[in-house]
Formats: C-alpha cells, sequence, structure tokens
C-alpha cells in the first residue's frame, strides 16, 4: 500500500498515516489473539517501510498514551450505554466486543501495542 | 485464530449498518469528539495534526485510503477546505460517509477500491492518508 501511495502522489507531495505497530522485540504470538488489530508481518518499522518505499523526510509521532486513552474510552463507553448497545447487537456480540477491548487495553497498557503518526514525502 | 480478511471486512460491514444508532453517535462523542459512525483511534486533536502534516488547504485534493465512514477525511477537509477522495471496500461505510460529505456540504468523490490496487492515475495527489489502516 506505501508504494501505491508513492506513486499517486506528486512530487513533494505528502503521506501521513496513523499506525498501530507492536513495540520493538515483541512477537505477535506474544499478545493474546484478540488484543488489537492485526499486524504486518514484518519485524521492520513504519518509517523503514517508508522509506523503502520511497519517501523521503520521514518523521515519526508517537501518539500511544492518546491511543491508551481512547481505546480505554471506547470500553468505557460502551461499558455506559450497555443496555441500549446488548439490544442493538445482541448479548453474545456485545461481550465478545468488549472482552476484546479489555485484551487490547490490557496489551497498550503493558507497551506491547504502540501507535504512531508517520508521515514522508515524494521526492 | 486471527481473522482473515474476508471476515474482516464483513465485520466492518455489519458495524456501518448500525454506525448511526444514537447509542452508538452518544459514544463516539464521548470518546473521539465527533459523530462520523467512526469506531476509530484518531481523536478530533490528531485529525487536525494530521491535516496539517499533510498541509491541507484549498485547491490541494488528498485521498483517504480505508475511509470507512468518512472519519477524520470529511472533518479534515470541512475544516481546511481541501477535496477529499474516500477510498474503501466495504459499500455499507461509503453511504454513510457519501451522506455525511452531502451535510456538510463537502465536495469530494467516493470510490470503492481497495488500497493495493488504487485506480488512479500516476502523481494525482497533493496528499495522501490513512488512520489505521496499516496495522
Amino acid at each position: 500500500m506505501l508504494r501505491a501511495a508513492y506513486r499517486i502522489l506528486r512530487p513533494g507531495g505528502t503521506a501521513a498515516f496513523a499506525v498501530i505497530a507492536l513495540a520493538e522485540g515483541v512477537e505477535r504470538s506474544a499478545l493474546h489473539e484478540d488484543a488489537g488489530p492485526p499486524h504486518p508481518e514484518t519485524d521492520e518499522g513504519y518509517p523503514l517501510l517508508m522509506e523503502r518505499a520511497g519517501f523521503v523526510d520521514v518523521d515519526c509521532i508517537d501518539v500511544s498514551a492518546e491511543y491508551l486513552e481512547t481505546t480505554t474510552g471506547w470500553l468505557n463507553g460502551w461499558e455506559s450505554e450497555a443496555d441500549e448497545l446488548r439490544k442493538l447487537v445482541g448479548i453474545d456480540a456485545f461481550d465478545l466486543q468488549q472482552g476484546r477491548r479489555r485484551q487490547h487495553v490490557s496489551a497498550i497498557e503493558r507497551g506491547q501495542l504502540l501507535r504512531y503518526l508517520v508521515s514522508g514525502r515524494r521526492r | 485464530m486471527m481473522a482473515e480478511p474476508e471476515d474482516l471486512i464483513e465485520l466492518h460491514r455489519a458495524r456501518y449498518r448500525m454506525v448511526e444508532e444514537p447509542a452508538l453517535m452518544r459514544v463516539e462523542r464521548q470518546v473521539i469528539g465527533c459523530d462520523y459512525g467512526a469506531s476509530s483511534y484518531t481523536t478530533m486533536a490528531q485529525a487536525d495534526r494530521l491535516a496539517g502534516l499533510l498541509r491541507l488547504g484549498p485547491g490541494k485534493t488528498f485521498l483517504d485510503i480505508g475511509c470507512g465512514a468518512g472519519w477524520p477525511a470529511i472533518y479534515m477537509a470541512a475544516s481546511t477546505g481541501a477535496r477529499p477522495i474516500l477510498t474503501d471496500i466495504p459499500w455499507e461505510g461509503l453511504e454513510v460517509a457519501s451522506r455525511r460529505s452531502r451535510r456538510d456540504g463537502v465536495a469530494g468523490a467516493i470510490v470503492c477500491a481497495s488500497g493495493v490496487a488504487l485506480p488512479f492515475r500516476d502523481m494525482m495527489f497533493h496528499a495522501v492518508t490513512s488512520s489505521d489502516v496499516l496495522c
């Protein structure tokens, strides 16, 4: 996808992506299977992947603290609307979703999952 | 087992069918400060930050890959004057995004396409973004 993004950018154009990544040294298998979104099969960080796709002036801003806040927010927000949302999505789906969110929050709290704003420019 | 791509798309389809329900909108406003039908981790402050990194403004055209129901691209377009092109696979999310674009008076385009096979000509965009697609 990074190569496709580079191709369609004008020279000097900018790409900026919000990305979720495994912390360095953390294997996907170390996380609970429901902990957060799936991850790419790469040990390399996104800045390096962007450089390999041709981007220059690559920058990376860590927004993991806000990531924990929003993920916890979704968990607590759904809990605060539990009666309504159980009716809407069904009891089993509600419990499954909230269980996943607890695993997700736990992985971020342990520093296993991070979130970045990664940007770069086409030459 | 991790969900397969097709399963994930189906999960998103099911979610987009109900994103405009009042209870979900209340939670979304509480968590990320907006009501676009998102389940994103991108807050309004981060959307502003992304728009700044992308140098969006009037006369600029930008692509959002994996736009979901339109957050944060429609917001970034409305707040900067840039023209958004939104792409994703689940049609249900694109319909929500289309309604919101019309409501916000954002003149862009919506294209059903995968991020790895973008149907656009070379060097067409001033900026490209995505939120939590690369993960």
